[in-house]
């Protein structure tokens, strides 16, 4: 955001001569169907107005939606002030990205290994056995979830032996003592089977002595396999949980970064401000409104001070009213923007795009369903924000009152829109 | 602009502070508030809060969301997993409702972050499916939830604590009129809550957004933060009800109540009240669910009174022909009235924009 606020605020004297404000090198705008702009040049000063004519249908429009970030260009470059609007890659993207992933993959890590069961192992069962509920205690027992070893439960004034999950009894008795000593045997027994013959004592060291009869353990060859491999499963899940579900998450996290590179907000912070030619004011606020949202991006776009009331509110509130006053609003500030007339929605607009202190200023076809009264009005209005230091690029069908208040007019060339690459014939795109 | 900047904007409306007091003043009054009666305006009260933090998305932020029911029902759980003695935390009121507001909050953020570029219809199946999501969830993480049962029973406010002699909890329980002042107190502050965010910076932007996205993204508002600060807000109110709603009640109870039927309803009464507008939401709040909670069940009393005793085995009763009242009057309403009963300023300015 600082990044942001330098371009705006950087002195006009920085600003070397030779690099234009507004820099449109071989813009080329396609539809699959036809040929929108082909190949526009469009170099524009600092300080300078110039108006841009063409009578293609929508041409002017996609020209300004792409300097201003709402289209992407097929082919081509827009630079303002040497510089692409595009978003960076930052650190703060690298690490919302990463935990993003994180996050997800936690998620669904948590559903890979059944995260009601090792609720039950970790809050539940603590309970059921009296154990406190401390940061040690839940840490083993989350350990033992996922090394899959056998547990004591309690139900109905039994202890049973149950696997990790607690979806399945190997045992119950009567006294815990007991079950302890029998799980404490069943999981050697298991632990035997997981690490493979040989490298632990022989199963029947762990039990007792040779010559006293062994405790018969509730174990089948084909129960002890399940168990042996049960760690290996839960431990795969997890771990496939959380690798899919990390992946996907940066994955998303990169998309939604990247579709959001180019857009008409970063244009709006570096310091582009855009105007349309139907105008689009927020018909359900106030005029004075309409412009009190945009003084308040520039002045209070850091953080949590939007919350504080009182002296800032009533600075933009002051912001604002100057800027009606300055475009000639401030006998209808109250008044819903919806219910304006068109010249003074276009004022409007204009009102609005100024409040957030732009450099360089995009209006789409501002002469449009104006008399030739209004246009003077409006072009004796540009003249004077020019006066402020801000560059204007208007848009035009054909000269008049406005284009001739500009230093030049550029065109954009018609012949040149549907020679090559369309595939279809001049009268069809037309 | 006169009611927006003026240092009285917490008054936008002169009859609010007055019905507040009234409801203050009636439990004083009417003995019946300490019993059935106190508890069904709790419930009104609370779904009020619920509505209030839907009219955050759908009112000023103008995302339709349908889903609302599930973050009433994660904060009530989150409630109860602190709280129930069955599980071993067992914290205290205060710190439960604050974690599961955090929570729901949370979980907006993680819901809103990857559907915002959505818009209209895709969104409201996205919440739609998303409530669902949720609702299925509480029913069958078994061991977290406790099922179709529930958790319970989840201690009242103030369990433990001693004042003169008495223990508070137990005053909740003994007497509704505790819970009623409780949930109108928090009505209350949620209520001057959204009314100091309507006319802050940041409510300027949801309604700028909710007016025309681009427009506003060409001015440098962030749609994305704006959305998404609409998202949490929402939730988190949401949460705040669930959790009082939970609390009420003592257990979370069959969570299938935190489905699409109670997320519509929610949703209907923000509409029949004026999208938008919080005394509007109130009212709408006021009369659906007055309606079916407090006035149905009063009403039918009278009516077995009144039959004869011969009818008594299948009574008459207004209860089976409550939701087809209520959509006769959603449907008239519509027709005659479609900006609300207190509809916002805005609002009603746009729709006879319309119509001229």
């Amino acid at each position: 955001m600082s990044r942001w606020r330098s371009a705006r605020r950087r002195p006009a004297v920085l600003a070397s001569a030779d690099i234009p404000l507004l820099d449109v090198d071989r813009l080329t705008i396609r539809t699959p169907a036809t040929v929108i702009v082909d190949d526009l040049e469009l170099d524009v000063t600092e300080g300078s107005m110039v108006t841009v004519v063409g009578s293609g249908r929508g041409c002017r429009t996609a020209v300004l939606d792409c300097i201003g970030g709402i289209r992407a260009a097929t082919s081509g470059s827009v630079r303002v002030d040497g510089h692409r609007l595009k978003r960076a890659f930052m650190a703060s993207t690298f690490w919302g990205v990463l935990g993003t992933g994180l996050l997800v993959g936690l998620i669904t890590a948590a559903a890979a290994v059944d995260v009601d069961r090792l609720w039950l192992a970790v809050v539940k069962r603590g309970m059921a056995v009296d154990e406190p509920f401390t940061p040690a205690a839940v840490g083993r027992r989350l350990r033992s979830y996922f090394r899959a070893e056998l547990a004591i439960d309690r139900l109905a004034g039994n202890w049973r032996v149950v696997t990790a999950d607690g979806r399945e009894v190997l045992a119950v008795r009567r006294e815990l003592n007991e079950a302890r000593e029998l799980r404490h045997q069943l999981q050697a027994a298991v632990t035997a089977r997981r690490t493979g013959p040989g490298t632990v004592p022989d199963l029947s060291d762990l039990v007792g002595d040779a010559n006293e009869p062994r405790l018969p353990l509730p174990l089948n060859e084909a129960t002890l396999e399940r168990l042996a491999q049960s760690k290996h499963l839960i431990r795969m899940r997890g771990w496939t949980g959380f690798g899919t579900g990390m992946t996907l998450g940066i994955a998303m996290a990169l998309a939604i970064w990247q579709r959001g590179r180019r857009s008409p907000q970063v244009a709006a912070r570096s310091g582009v401000a855009r105007t349309f030619r139907q105008p689009r004011v927020f018909p359900a606020m106030t005029v004075l409104e309409n412009v009190l949202v945009a003084v308040e991006q520039v002045q209070l776009v850091s953080g949590w001070r939007r919350f504080l009331p009182g002296g800032r509110a009533a600075l933009a509130a002051e912001q604002a009213h100057d800027l009606l006053l300055f475009c000639g609003l401030e006998q209808v500030a109250d008044q819903m923007a919806g219910s304006l007339p068109l010249l003074d929605q276009r004022r409007l607009e204009l009102a609005r795009a100024l409040a957030i202190r732009p450099r360089l200023l995009l209006m789409d076809d501002p002469g449009e369903g104006i008399d030739s009264v209004g246009q003077q009005l409006l072009a004796r209005l540009l003249v004077s924000v020019r006066q402020r230091g801000i560059t204007l690029v208007l848009t035009a069908a054909g000269t008049g009152p406005l284009s001739s208040a500009c230093d030049r007019v550029v065109a954009i060339k018609r012949e040149s829109a549907f020679t090559a690459g369309a595939g279809l014939s001049p009268q069809h795109a037309e | 602009m006169s009611g927006r900047l003026s240092d009285r904007w917490w008054l936008a409306n002169s009859w609010e502070p007055a019905v507040f007091g009234l409801l203050a003043v009636a439990p004083l009054i009417i003995p019946e508030f300490a019993g059935g009666l106190g508890g069904q305006f709790t419930t009104v009260m609370i779904l009020g809060v619920a509505a209030l933090g839907l009219n955050v998305m759908v009112g000023f932020t103008g995302l339709l969301h349908l889903g609302i029911a599930a973050f009433l029902g994660i904060g009530g759980m989150t409630l109860a997993i602190l709280t129930v003695p069955t599980n071993p935390l067992e914290i205290g009121f205060l710190p439960a409702v604050l974690a599961s507001v955090g929570v729901t909050a949370a979980v907006g953020l993680f819901l809103g972050a990857p559907t915002l570029r959505l818009r209209g219809d895709y969104l409201a199946v996205v919440t739609l499916v998303f409530g669902e999501v949720v609702r299925a969830l509480l029913c069958n993480l078994e061991q977290i939830t406790g099922g179709m049962q529930g958790l319970g029973p989840v201690p009242p406010p103030g369990a433990g604590v001693i004042v003169g002699g008495v223990d508070l909890g137990r005053s909740f329980i003994v007497d509704a009129r505790w819970f009623y002042y409780l949930a109108l107190a928090v009505l209350g502050a949620v209520v001057l809550l959204l009314r100091g965010i309507e006319r802050s910076a940041l409510g300027r932007a949801w309604i700028a957004v909710r007016e025309d996205a681009l427009a506003a993204a060409t001015l440098g508002i962030s749609v994305t933060r704006v959305r998404l600060s609409a998202f949490a807000i929402a939730a988190a109110i949401a949460g705040l009800a669930g959790s009082l709603s939970v609390a009420s009640l003592g257990t979370t109870g069959d969570p299938n109540a935190f489905g699409f039927n109670r997320s519509v309803a929610i949703l209907c009464a923000v509409i029949l009240g004026g999208l938008g507008s919080i005394p509007g939401t109130l009212v709408g709040v006021a009369i659906l669910f007055g309606f079916d909670i407090v006035v149905i069940p009063w009403a039918d009393g009278w009516l077995q009174q009144l039959q004869p005793p011969t009818w008594r085995t299948e009574p008459l009763s207004l209860g089976s022909w409550r939701l087809a009242l209520v959509g006769v009057a959603l449907i008239v309403m519509m027709r005659f009235r479609p900006e609300g009963l207190v509809p916002s300023r805005r609002l009603a300015a746009e729709l006879h924009e319309a119509r001229q």
